[in-house]
């Protein structure tokens, strides 16, 4: 699976910084651009990068703790036997 | 009587012979088969002391922690909940934590890429059809838990046995002591936040400990800096001071300073720090405590008190012990920090650089005499350490503790009963236990 | 952090064209080499007033556990500052520093001497060292990243200060009671 790029590289934002752990290490930048804003957040180990809008954000902070845990599984999607399982393996329901 | 082991596993007579109420067998510092004993039977099985509770504020805090030679992971949850856990990956068993500290809410294995929630939870493995989907993983284990872990006033324990005494009951009258510590924070709460010094010495964990209420050895260790410094430390262990050494049951022990600070009748006087160079704190206690009871609380001072295992408050700094083989231990060594009081901290974080740690001005003298003792028992004779020190003079305090003077190997001898009890737990004479530990909590 | 504390934290000096007045004769690497090497073969041969005199009385001796840390508020292996200098040479001028009874057995290696730029009265010089240490208990490798201020005096070369990073100063080290 591959993560999507973004569309537009070149909108300037203010770089919020990089937050990292052992684990992952991710650059977060905020960009104002186009019609809105929205967060740039790039995976510096193996670079990828995700933007998000408002209401995606707003639904990260609404998701419960159970989904949390389940997006951590590696095998949810980025390391998952390709086409030996379900396409995406279904969440539970909360 | 049997009086060398060999290398076979020491036998609850074996051990009986070994340690009596006036002396101790230099076997017990230096056989590879009594330390594994020791492992299971006392650091896999009592509670240990294992980190604070300030070392992780926030939920998703995590920092890596020991008991003995076990590595351990200590998490903050997102309730706030405190957890121990196995540094070892429930696949391969590899090291799953590698960082000292940090904050994750969740641990990925580097090296197949498991990964666990901060309360030890499998939350999933790459590529998992391998273990028939996401409904194989729950055949899977997680991390291992330590299974009872219990915090007071802010001090995490953990015992790596399902059942046995609580925490309470193994801390006993040394509870009131953390107490005691807490209550010199004007919000009543000690922080251990200056990172720790790690100081490695090669010689049993038991030298440590006996020597951490050893009101005995400062005059002669500690002279040198005693001598110039004018430090008046010296004289609180003397033969004409009114300290006194306590047991306090469980293997507890403390020179009890009190007496002598209170005769100083200085608040902070026991810190050595006059009133004019922490004002804030000063007054702060005062404000919140009343100035009668601050000024007593600030005359009294901290404790010395060493909570057996491996937990050793020094008036202003902490000690963790670790043992890694029979003849080598780390302690772990920071200041000790109080909440609402910044003017004080950065006083007890230079005060504690200078006496602690590998180039300490006190400590690599201790450490000098632990590495020689070490040696030295290695010796075959005459086999023995004594422990007569204060024998016959000893008394019984107001609570019903044994005391001895400040000098005197009271705590030693409480120290070395207690561990008879944990290494042989039925005692075929049990007489010593009551002459030699007095009243429990 | 105090600015003197900070400038330790960090390490990296001023620019060297900045606060430098132009009336003291600049520090090369070859003095600056010369003073290293003349201060580790004092400490080597625990010559001990000769090394304290080496200070200058702002000094600060700082061998820290994290580099990064704030000194004020973390712990360190040592921070001294002119007072307590002087109190660790007293202490093993007493023949009752245990730890250093006998006195270690030392010989150490200094290298890689660059001179990194001009603070104020102060050039900045770093250097590598590498010191064997004997005793009874058998005998240690010790190894670091050394920074010195050095400053011009009447006197002639004297440190402001010096930072000791051990490679391994975050893990369990043995009594280092010698001075690094
Ligand atoms: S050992 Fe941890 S994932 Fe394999
Ligand atoms: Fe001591």
């Amino acid at each position: 699976m591959t993560v999507a790029k973004g569309d537009d590289e070149a909108t300037p934002g203010i770089e919020l910084g990089v937050v990292a752990s052992e684990f992952a290490t991710v650059k977060v930048t905020l960009e104002q651009g186009g019609s809105g804003a929205r967060l740039r957040v790039e995976d510096l180990r193996a670079d990828a990068v995700r933007y998000l809008d408002a209401l995606e954000l707003e639904s990260l902070v609404w998701a419960p703790e159970d989904w949390w845990r389940r997006l951590l599984d590696p095998s949810l999607h980025r390391w998952r036997d390709a086409g030996r399982g379900p396409e995406i393996e279904s969440l539970p329901p909360g | 009587m049997t009086t060398t082991l060999g290398s076979s596993r020491p036998t609850p007579e074996g051990l009986r012979g070994l340690v009596q109420p006036d002396r101790v067998h230099g076997s017990l510092y230096t056989d590879p088969a009594i330390f594994a004993a020791e492992l299971e039977r006392i650091w896999y099985s009592t509670w240990v002391y294992v980190g604070h509770v300030s070392e992780i504020p926030r939920p998703k805090d995590y920092v890596r922690k020991t008991i003995g030679p076990q590595q351990i992971v200590m998490t903050r949850d997102t309730d706030g909940g405190v957890h121990l856990l196995q540094n070892r990956c429930a696949h391969r068993g590899n090291l799953v934590c590698e960082a000292d500290r940090g904050h994750s809410g969740s641990f990925r294995c580097p090296y197949h890429g498991w990964t666990f929630s901060n309360t030890g939870d499998l939350l999933g493995a790459p590529f998992n059809q391998g273990y028939g989907g996401r409904e194989g993983l729950k055949e899977l284990g997680g991390l291992a838990t330590v299974p009872r872990v219990g915090i007071y006033r802010g001090f995490v324990f953990g015992s790596l046995a399902a059942e046995g005494p609580t925490l309470e009951e193994h801390l006993g009258a040394a509870a009131e002591r953390l107490d005691r510590l807490a209550r010199l924070s004007p919000e009543g709460e000690v922080e251990l936040t200056a990172g720790f010094v790690q100081h490695e010495v090669e010689a049993n964990w038991k030298m440590l400990v006996e020597n951490e209420t050893d009101g005995y050895h400062p005059q002669f260790v500690h002279s040198s800096i005693f001598s110039i410094s004018g430090s008046s430390i010296g004289d609180l262990y003397s033969d004409k001071s009114t300290a006194v050494t306590r047991a306090l049951g469980g293997g507890h022990s403390e020179n009890d300073l009190a007496p002598e600070f209170r005769r100083l009748g200085v608040p902070m006087g026991w810190a050595g720090t006059p009133e004019s160079k922490i004002p804030d704190y000063v007054a702060q206690m005062r404000d919140v405590y009343g100035t009668e009871t601050g000024d007593e609380i600030m005359i009294n001072g901290s404790p010395h008190i060493m909570i057996f295992p491996n937990l050793f408050v020094a008036e202003i700094q902490l000690f963790s012990i670790q043992p890694l083989a029979v003849n080598r231990t780390v302690q772990h060594v920071t200041a000790i920090q109080f909440k609402g009081a910044p003017d004080l901290n950065r006083r007890l974080v230079t005060q504690c650089v200078g006496s602690v740690g590998p180039a300490g001005m006190l400590l690599a003298d201790d450490a000098e005499m632990y590495e020689r003792n070490q040696r030295g028992v290695e010796q075959l004779r005459p086999e023995w350490l004594d422990l007569r020190r204060g024998l016959g003079r000893e008394t019984t305090d107001d609570d019903g503790y044994t005391i001895g003077t400040a000098t005197d190997e009271t705590s030693m001898r409480s120290m070395w009963s207690h561990y008879l009890t944990l290494m042989d737990p039925q005692p075929a004479t049990a007489p010593q236990e009551s002459t030699v530990e007095g009243a429990q909590a | 952090m105090t600015v003197a504390a900070q400038q330790i934290v960090d390490g990296t000096p001023a620019p060297t064209a900045g606060n430098d007045t132009g009336t003291v004769t600049p520090i090369g690497v070859d003095e600056a080499a010369q003073f290293l090497y003349r201060e580790a073969r004092l400490a080597d041969a625990h010559e001990l007033d000769a090394w304290e005199a080496l200070w200058t009385d702002d000094a600060l001796y700082y061998v820290p556990i994290d580099d990064t840390a704030d000194p004020m508020t973390s712990m360190s292996i040592i921070f001294d500052n002119r007072g307590r200098i002087a109190t660790r040479i007293k202490q093993l001028h007493t023949g009752r520093r245990h730890a250093q009874r006998p006195p270690s057995r030392l010989c150490r290696t200094v290298g890689n001497v660059e001179v990194l730029g001009v603070e104020g009265t102060d050039t900045v010089v770093t250097s590598v060292v590498q010191i064997v240490e004997s005793r009874e208990r058998g005998t240690r490798f010790w190894a670091g990243r050394v920074t010195h201020k050095l400053r011009r005096t009447d006197d002639g070369l004297r440190m402001s200060t010096k930072k000791v990073v051990l490679v391994d100063s975050d893990r369990p080290l043995l009594s280092l009671s010698f001075l690094v």
